[in-house]
């Protein structure tokens, strides 16, 4: 479903990625990880088009999207809910849920959207019309999915839903990712917690400063006594 | 009373330093930046709604003392809005657009240079000497004692204003594209992961503001019917400061900043110190972003080491 | 070098105090007639033009140290060159005269009539020292006062206060009475001369230039690039980026002290935020952070007034910017993309600017034809309005330039290069900057 290949990202004068390539397939949940300043979020970028390529192509669903705008890849299925939440602080629950569905062109559709949204995170139905900003951050991460999944993704770019969360909450979010994925919705999942990460995911990618280093099997990477050593403390 | 007339007075050019504050507000929410440049689509507005009442007749009816269709005047508005707002984005297009990811003090620099170019290229297009301004709507006084007195053009600048400012608002908070504006100016990138066409709905607020400054424009010269090219200078940098004032980003905060201009400003003529006009509106600002940089409605926004 | 205990800034402006008395002393015992303003070898139209850009120059390489090496944007300059001129203009006119008299009286009769006499004889340069240096303190002063909110605001705020103070500035001039208020302080006596602006553009460039080299001016250039680091380094940022506004205050001043003594006439409305734009210009024009540039940019803009005296050099220079225009255009869009097809898109916006321009020009014959089809609309005429506004011109000229550098090539001219004078003499262009980096 997303095919990137040969994708160069340039900071400046700084290459951040160098020449990664990696495929999604339909269903699948993918999990890309590594260790702080990798490039995982630079590739989400890349991914979601918020940050040029310097090189190589990206391909989803048939089309080439290396050069379309973000908000353009929006409507083909593909969405990204961004590292650190990014919630519309100042605006309700319900309205943010609603400018998650922004480029659907079947409004009428949106009210089971939002009842199933509702169904998944009770405690956003519960607080509805409150103000985002006024959330913990558990809770503003479910309405940073919940906002995504009203576009009806295809494709699900998930970056560091964990980051900053009690554990608990981490549980939950990672048990919300399973039922995102039994929905039917293909998920790559960009993670510094790589134990839970390969826990839920089905291949992994591993990346290290810019470049892929591993590839395979999230069960068997996590056997991978290198990857123990450096992701999991073994 | 003499206080009631001062009042009267403030709040016709509250209600006309608010319009110019909204699109100032408008733009630096989305953009994060001071559009220099909007005094004077204040003045262009003005220029059009000249323009205009010339050619549909409405100047030679006002010049012959003969009263003005409402069809005429509001030809002249909407014209005046849709000229200034087609001016505000071909600026942000052509001069803003291109410096996104430049530092703030290019875009800055950019706009005090399309400001002076409205400026004096206005002077050398339309002469730099004051021209009268049709008398669109009929000078007649609605309340008139001797104390105190409420023309038709005070009430219908307040009202036109309010009726404005209630569409924006309504706009704002209950439409769709509203809700995009209010994200792009919370969150340009997370707008754009929501598939929100950042780019159009910026060029929309640049139409929105300058629309808004150009009703102003035809709204203060028909209260005081003489405009020259410099028109936009003072009031442009009054409105702005009673934009900072306010509370620059908060649509609520334009509204009572340009309002507490306008009451300062008549204070401040009424005490007998009028040469200092300029000054006060100054020394406000200066006050404002010293003690309280978010304006009295704003919000604190620290800045991110 | 190792810096003194006094201020940095004190210590220069001692030395080149030191340094144009020196100067104007030599000047004295040469022949006053040779310096004092009837120069039997440059012509006093060139010598209008040549103290004009003088003036430019030190007010552009002054705005430079606040906007270009300290990097906090200054929009206020002119209201520091106000308080130059008329403190200095004061001086000289009400209080200056009496005081030397008095001051020569007493030294005659209690110390020796010969010195009395001598002093006598420069009684002008030694005045006109005074008033410069009385009216570039009250500019340093005023720098103090605007420097002060600045440690607490950044950007596009900063700009915004320093311009309100530059309009409280003027607003304070309109208002006092004995210097004649709105209407302008007439009757300044004519100290300046060609060899006075000379000399102190020399000074001022020296003296900056030092001090942007000096550790001082690393401190700033650290302040620019990035005052959290800078402050976390232990720069104390509050004490450098006062010293740069009073520092490039007193300068100021020393320009409008040296304006106000040459066309002997003194008008708050020639200080307002107009005039601080046109440095504005010069400065983002020469590149911010090149003190060269400046100079070149601020003497090449006093030229450019001349030649937009007349209609006809208004049109050549037009074309030539829209000519600069289009090359930087084309340079930007080579650098960011290949092929043929967007390299021919970036002569179209020159191209219809060209049209405009030539439509302006002869837009008596153009409105001529558009009449026939329009007859209602009251068509400007465009060549007539150039003939007849030629301050408005000017104007447009420096907001198209403005425009244009920002979107084309934001660094200006030179960017932060400097050209110095021993690289020139060995025939080649030195590119290092103060900080040994290109551009």
């Amino acid at each position: 479903m997303l095919s990137i290949r040969n994708v160069r990202v340039r900071y400046g004068p700084i290459e951040a990625l160098h020449d990664i390539s990696l495929e999604v397939n339909e269903g699948e949940v993918v999990t890309l990880i590594g260790s702080n300043g990798a490039g995982k979020t630079t590739t989400l970028g890349a991914v979601s088009g918020l940050l040029p390529l310097a090189g190589g192509q990206i391909h989803f669903d048939g089309h080439d999207i290396t050069s379309l705008a973000p908000h353009k890849r929006v409507p083909l299925g593909l969405i990204q809910v961004p590292e650190g939440r990014r919630i519309f602080g100042t605006m309700t629950v319900a309205e943010n849920l609603d400018l998650g569905a922004y480029a659907r062109t079947d409004r009428a559709n949106l009210r089971n959207e939002l009842d199933e949204i509702y169904a998944l995170f009770p405690r956003l139905a519960e607080r509805r019309n409150q103000a985002a900003g006024t959330m913990s951050g558990g809770e503003q991460q479910m309405l940073a999915v919940g906002r995504a999944l009203m576009s009806r993704p295809k494709l699900l770019l998930l970056d560091e839903p964990s980051l900053g969360l009690a554990p608990l909450l981490v549980k939950e979010i990672f048990a919300v990712v399973k039922r995102i994925r039994a929905k039917g919705v293909t998920v790559l999942l960009v993670e510094q917690n790589a134990h839970k990460a390969l826990e839920v995911a089905d291949r992994a990618y591993v990346l290290e400063t810019g470049h892929i280093s591993m590839t395979g099997d999230a069960k068997t990477l996590a056997n991978d006594p290198r990857i123990k050593a450096a992701y999991l403390g073994a | 009373m003499e206080f009631l007339q001062q009042v009267a007075n403030a709040l016709t050019q509250g209600a006309i330093y608010a319009l110019i504050a909204l699109g100032y507000t408008l733009v630096y929410g989305v953009l994060r930046l001071i559009n220099f440049a909007h005094g004077d689509v204040y003045m262009l507005g003005a220029f059009f709604g000249l323009f205009i009442s010339r050619w549909t007749g409405a100047l030679t009816l006002s010049q012959n003392n003969k009263s003005v269709p409402l069809w005429m005047t509001a030809v002249v508005f909407v014209g005046a809005m849709i000229g200034s707002a087609l001016v505000g984005m071909v600026i942000e297009r052509f001069a803003y657009r291109p410096l996104r990811t430049a530092p703030r003090l290019t875009a800055l620099i950019t706009a005090i240079g399309v400001s002076l170019l409205l400026e004096y290229g206005g002077q050398m297009a339309f002469s730099p000497d004051p021209q009268p301004f049709a008398a669109l709507i009929a000078e007649r006084n609605i309340i008139d004692t001797p104390s105190f007195s409420l023309s038709l053009v005070q009430l219908f600048i307040v009202g036109a204003a309010l009726l404005l400012m209630l569409s924006l608002n309504f706009l704002i908070q209950k439409t769709k594209i509203g809700r995009a504006m209010r994200a792009v100016s919370i969150d340009r990138a997370a707008a754009q992961l929501m598939g929100i066409p950042t780019d159009r709905i910026i060029a929309f607020t640049f139409a929105l503001g300058s629309g808004l400054a150009a009703a102003a424009g035809v709204l203060n010269s028909i209260y005081q019917p003489s405009i020259d090219p410099l028109m936009g200078v003072q009031v442009g940098l009054r409105a702005f400061v009673a934009a900072v004032l306010g509370g620059i980003g908060n649509i609520y905060g334009a509204v009572l900043g340009g309002l507490l201009m306008a009451f300062a400003e008549t204070a401040t003529v009424a005490v007998g110190l009028s040469r200092y006009r300029d000054a006060v509106a100054f020394a406000i600002l200066i006050l404002v972003l010293l003690v309280r940089p978010a304006g009295i409605l704003g919000r604190n926004v620290a800045e991110k080491v | 070098m190792r810096p003194s205990s006094l201020p940095f800034p004190l210590v220069f402006a001692w030395r080149v105090f030191i340094f144009f008395v020196v100067v104007r002393a030599l000047m004295g015992v040469q022949g006053t007639t040779l310096f004092a303003g009837k120069h039997p070898i440059i012509n006093p139209y060139y010598q209008n033009i040549l103290i004009n850009a003088g003036i430019a120059i030190i007010l552009a390489v002054s705005l430079n140290l606040i906007n270009g090496i300290t990097g906090q944007f200054s929009l206020g300059h002119a209201g520091f060159m106000a308080v130059g001129a008329y403190i200095s203009a004061y001086f000289s006119k009400e209080i200056g005269g009496v005081l030397f008299a008095q001051l020569i009286a007493l030294i005659s009769v209690h110390i020796s009539k010969q010195l009395g006499t001598l002093l006598l004889t420069f009684q002008q340069p030694i005045l006109f020292t005074i008033a410069i240096l009385v009216g570039a303190l009250a500019a340093g002063a005023a720098g103090f006062l605007v420097g002060l909110p600045s440690l607490r605001l950044r950007g596009d705020y900063l700009a915004i206060v320093t311009l309100g103070f530059n309009q409280i500035i003027v607003s304070l001039i309109r208002n006092w009475k004995a210097v004649g208020e709105a209407s302008g302080y007439i009757g300044i006596p004519k100290f300046t001369t060609f060899a006075w602006v000379f000399a102190l553009a020399i000074a001022c460039i020296w003296s900056i230039r030092n001090l942007a080299s000096s550790a001082l001016g690393r401190e700033m250039r650290a302040v620019r690039d990035d005052e959290i680091a800078a402050e976390a380094s232990g720069i104390n940022t509050t004490r450098v980026k006062v010293v740069a506004f009073v520092y490039s205050a007193m300068w100021a001043g020393v320009a409008g002290a040296l304006q106000a003594h040459y066309i002997q006439y003194a008008n708050p409305n020639d200080f307002t935020f107009l005039r601080s734009v046109e440095v504005v210009v010069s400065v983002v024009l020469g590149g911010l952070g090149s003190i060269t540039g400046s100079a070149l940019s601020a003497a090449g803009l006093t030229v450019l007034q001349e030649v937009l005296r007349d209609v006809p050099g208004a049109f050549y220079t037009s074309v030539a910017l829209v000519g600069l225009a289009a090359y930087w255009n084309f340079v930007r869009v080579k650098s960011e993309q290949s092929g043929s097809k967007s390299m021919l898109r970036a002569f179209v916006v020159p191209f219809f600017a060209l049209i405009a321009i030539c439509l302006c020009y002869w837009s008596p014959q153009v409105n001529a034809v558009l009449e026939r089809v329009f007859p209602r609309l009251d068509l400007p005429d465009l060549r007539a309005a150039l003939e007849s506004s030629k301050g408005a011109l000017r104007y447009v000229i420096y907001s198209v330039i403005l425009i244009v550098v920002m979107l084309l090539r934001p660094q200006g001219l030179l960017g932060r290069r400097e050209w110095s004078l021993a690289a020139l003499q060995r025939g080649r262009r030195v590119g290092k900057g103060v900080e040994g980096n290109l551009a």
